[in-house]
């Protein structure tokens, strides 16, 4: 099942399956260790649509509702 | 130049023994600065860039960056070796420009601390230029450094890729030169998660904060009572012998200020020599030393990120990031810091937001004290 990372629960792990937008937002995204392939946890996300805490790599990055919702990842079973 | 806290400021003071402002978040330096240091008794003029993600400027201290590197003949990019594939992004960029490039693999140390080991040969053949690992803070590497300084370096490959063919790369070198050994679940990682969730973090958040002002104003208060009351104590004779030496008249107004009682009250006299060097140095001072303490404390142990996390849906509901609160914390200590700082915020709005919200809301340490100070009266 391939969801946004908004939609995955405190604690999940996937894949990183595409990253949706254009050209700046996929480089934004991969120059701060976001890319295809990888593994992420979902670490927090704050309520009243406050931001999304990640981590990849073992590092804990925190971002934005919007950028969140660009990222499409495999639910690991 | 580097991505944004790498420690590019610490290996240009240790290149050029310049101090320059070093601290633990990101956006420290917003303008360059520059340095000379002597090789070969030839003056040679380093600049330390302000951090940047990509050679396309995305906010102003990135523009102020590739400016500079318009005008560089060597580069010498510092890359955080606990980073590395964010990090190569920009190398991979530098390279394509065709400038001498120096690689400078930094936080080595703390690299091989969470298990991360680099192949620095190989990254070195695979990225065409030389690499030097460093530990800037202890000095570690640094004279290498400074030994490749002398020696012509040799062009890289001159190479462009696209994006997409960039990324590949830096996958792929990644994978060749770096190898991480597993680490368990650390106290560290289970600090570090209770204070950026929302159920566990605000609490926290509020105690830190609470425990703070509790301990600037405890240890502030022990100041004035053990060190600064007793100097005013001894100080205060010696005042009153000048006072009587002078007579009544208008530079004792000046300088004593109003008798009360017959006596010197350093805190309503309000003269030059009496209320004007007590408030400054009695009451305000050990506040001031006490909150930087803090401060200094606090931005090591990499807090203000999280509390940036922890407020940001708070801070956007009044137009700003969360990591607004980094200049309005500074502005605790004093506005001209914190307003300096506001140039980290991405936006012209975002910055106005952030300066007025610290001149009109914000009292600095010396206010505070003020503020205490004229308070106490009406506590006790």
């Amino acid at each position: 099942m391939i969801v946004p990372v908004i939609e995955l629960q405190e604690g999940k792990r996937g894949k990183i399956i595409e990253i949706l937008g254009g050209c700046g937002v996929q480089n934004q995204l991969r120059s701060i260790g976001i890319l295809e392939s990888k593994e992420i946890c979902v670490v927090t996300l704050h309520p009243f649509r406050g931001p999304v805490v990640i981590r990849v790599d073992g590092k804990t990055i925190c971002l934005g509702r919007g950028l969140a919702s660009r990222i499409m990842v495999e639910l690991a079973v | 130049m580097g991505n944004p806290n790498v420690g590019k400021s610490v290996v240009f003071s240790r290149l050029t023994g310049t101090q320059v402002i070093t601290s633990n978040f990101p956006g420290t330096t917003v303008d360059y600065s520059q340095g000379t240091t002597c090789l070969d008794k030839e003056r040679v003029f380093i600049i330390d860039a302000p951090g940047t993600y990509s050679l396309i400027p995305s906010n102003p201290a990135e523009e102020v960056s590739s400016r500079i590197l318009n005008e560089a003949d060597l580069v010498v990019n510092v890359i955080d070796a606990t980073n590395l594939e964010r990090n190569l992004i920009l190398t991979l960029d530098l390279i394509s420009r065709g400038i001498p490039l120096l690689v400078v693999l930094n936080l080595w140390d703390e690299a091989k601390h969470t298990g991360i080991e680099i192949d620095v040969r190989r990254l070195e053949e695979l990225l065409g230029v030389p690499v030097i690992p460093t530990v800037a803070v202890t000095g570690e590497g640094i004279a290498d450094l400074a030994s490749y300084l002398y020696k012509p370096i040799p062009l890289p490959p001159h190479e462009s890729w696209s994006d997409e063919e960039k990324w590949v790369r830096i996958g792929h070198i990644t994978t060749e030169v770096q190898t991480i050994t597993h680490r368990h679940h650390t106290l560290r990682d289970l600090i570090s998660d209770v204070t950026i969730k929302p159920v566990t973090g605000i609490p926290i958040a509020f105690f830190v904060i609470l425990v703070s002002l509790w301990a600037v104003i405890f240890a502030g208060e022990s100041i004035i009572t053990y060190v600064s009351d007793p100097i005013f104590a001894y100080y205060l004779p010696l005042i009153t012998q000048v006072s009587d030496w002078l007579g009544p008249g208008f530079i004792q107004q000046i300088l004593v200020g109003e008798l009360i009682d017959g006596q010197i009250d350093f805190e309503q006299s309000m003269g030059i020599l009496t209320t004007g060097l007590f408030v400054p140095f009695g009451i305000v001072l050990p506040y001031v030393i006490v909150f930087y303490i803090l401060a200094a404390i606090l931005e090591d142990s990499g807090y203000l990120p999280r509390l940036a996390t922890l407020t940001d849906t708070f801070f956007h509901r009044v137009g700003m990031h969360g990591y607004g609160i980094v200049p309005v914390f500074l502005g605790l200590g004093c506005n001209v810091p914190g307003i300096l700082a506001t140039r980290v915020l991405e936006t012209r709005k975002q910055r106005f937001i952030a300066a007025t919200l610290i001149a009109i809301s914000v009292p600095c340490m010396a206010k505070t004290a003020m503020i205490f100070g004229t308070l106490v009266h009406l506590a006790t």
